[in-house]
């Protein structure tokens, strides 16, 4: 058994209250996120994607009128330590924010 | 080489001195700046009537700076589907303080506020203002003071990637799901396909998506009232349904005798946003209806030529042909909602479900 737990001050209003963060419940870190723009292309380099195992894409519009629009987000790919957005004919058409999840 | 790196029993790396942690900002605040009104909820087809299962639109705010922040819902219904609409930055509220991030949230069932989720926003330590104290936990006689204990780690350059104090994110699990192609409860509507009786305007296609699911079972053991979960509503349809009349009408020969064809055309259409619903241990990948519209047009030919008789109705603009586009898995995140209430009130909202 090894990982890491901290203490908090215990919320004693909320039952069952979990006081602190323990690795024992986390099991994906955030590595970071962008943006690539409608039409354009975007990447993240980050040295601890060549440390971790595994690796989740999450990608979602942002700054987008949900209004009557024909919106593909982009593609993203990851080589490496870097996760890279791409557009095309049917991609990429609105901005799209990528999130990047690893452990 | 220095710094920190923490991992749990599967091996799973958590914590490192090269990564920033998602740390709570706190609940975000509801239709602070008023909701899309007047397209906050949808019951019917405008200008048609009918009914549809519907949708509410909130708008969720909270101020965090340029960093985009990543927003979890706790649901406080079990029946209800929601959708990750749009997130998009505002102006701050007030000069000097930090620019305002919106998530759009689509509820499923129109027509009442109720069902709101909380929502709770993430960033990382370095991008939060320093005006953000730990979050107090501490009962109200305590006074208010600010928890001064606790483990922190920085980056080679100085950045702050873990504050115990700022509740960092712990994301519990993960899954990846996708609605099925098709929203409508009623299949693919047929756009024409046949005549039908001339201004036949009698809706035969069921356009709402509350059977249109798929279901994943969920193995986490936080319980269903404190589980809340992040995941991009990507996921866009249209479809639409065409009935095209006619018929032929003649006149008598004691009036002059010829004839007359006589044409309409009834369009319904609906859009729609990928949505999920969590249940006891499942979590439901389906459909919200955003936008609805109708279009009726009737006229009358006279040997083939416009001789009056003309109607024409359109509410809101059809978006696109109809189909599906980024039917594409969706990354479910879940985290225990326990960890970052921070008032008495939200142990009433995390009601039983």
């Amino acid at each position: 058994m090894f990982g890491l737990r901290t203490k908090d001050t215990p919320a004693f209003w909320v039952p069952d209250f979990i006081p602190g963060f323990t690795t024992e419940d986390s099991n994906w870190s955030y590595i970071g996120s962008f943006i690539a723009a409608a039409g354009g292309d975007n990447s993240l380099t980050n040295a601890a994607l060549d440390i971790v195992g595994e690796v989740l894409i999450s990608r979602s519009l942002v700054n987008a009128d949900p209004d009557n629009q024909e919106a593909y987000i982009h593609n993203c790919t990851r080589v490496g330590n870097t996760v890279t957005a791409t557009h095309g004919l049917t991609s990429g058409t609105v901005a799209t924010l990528v999130v990047v999840l690893a452990r | 080489m220095h710094g920190i790196t923490v991992k749990n029993t599967a091996g799973h790396l958590l914590i490192s001195s090269e990564f920033e942690a998602l740390h709570s900002i706190g609940r975000c605040s509801i239709n602070l700046d008023g909701p899309p009104y007047p397209s906050n909820y949808l019951t019917s087809f405008p200008g048609y009537g009918g009914s549809l299962n519907g949708r509410n639109w909130h708008r969720y705010s909270i101020g965090t700076g340029d960093q985009v922040p990543v927003f979890f819902i706790l649901p406080r219904s079990s029946s209800r589907f929601f959708s990750f609409l749009n997130i998009f930055q505002g102006p701050p509220r007030y000069p000097g303080q930090p620019a305002v991030w919106h998530l759009d949230v689509l509820v499923s069932g129109g027509g009442t506020l109720h069902n709101t989720p909380i929502v709770y926003a993430f960033a990382p330590r370095s991008s939060l203002p320093e005006a953000v104290p730990p979050t107090y936990r501490g009962p109200p006689d305590y006074g208010f003071f600010y928890n001064n204990m606790g483990l922190q780690t920085k980056m080679a350059d100085g950045r702050v990637a873990f504050d115990s104090r700022m509740h960092p994110l712990a994301i519990t699990d993960t899954i990846s799901v996708t609605p099925p192609m098709y929203p409508c409860n009623g299949g693919v509507p047929a756009v024409g396909g046949g005549y039908y009786g001339w201004n036949d305007t009698t809706l035969d296609f069921d356009f709402n998506c509350t059977n249109t699911y798929t279901q994943t079972a969920l193995t986490t053991t936080i319980p269903r009232k404190y589980l809340m979960f992040s995941v991009p509503s990507i996921q866009q349809a249209v479809y639409q349904r065409t009935k095209l009349g006619h018929k032929t009408s003649y006149t008598p020969w004691y009036e002059g005798g010829g004839q007359q064809e006589h044409y309409s055309n009834a369009t319904w259409w609906c859009m729609y946003r990928g949505a999920f619903r969590l249940r006891q241990g499942i979590l439901d990948a389906g459909w919200n209806q955003l936008w609805a519209g109708y279009h009726f047009s009737s006229l009358v030919t006279d040997n083939f030529w416009f001789s009056g008789g003309d109607q024409r109705m359109e509410t809101g603009t059809q978006p696109y042909a109809p189909k599906t586009i980024n039917l594409q898995p969706s990354t479910v995140m879940f985290a225990d909602a326990r960890n970052y209430m921070d008032g008495m009130q939200e142990s009433y909202y995390a009601v039983d479900l």
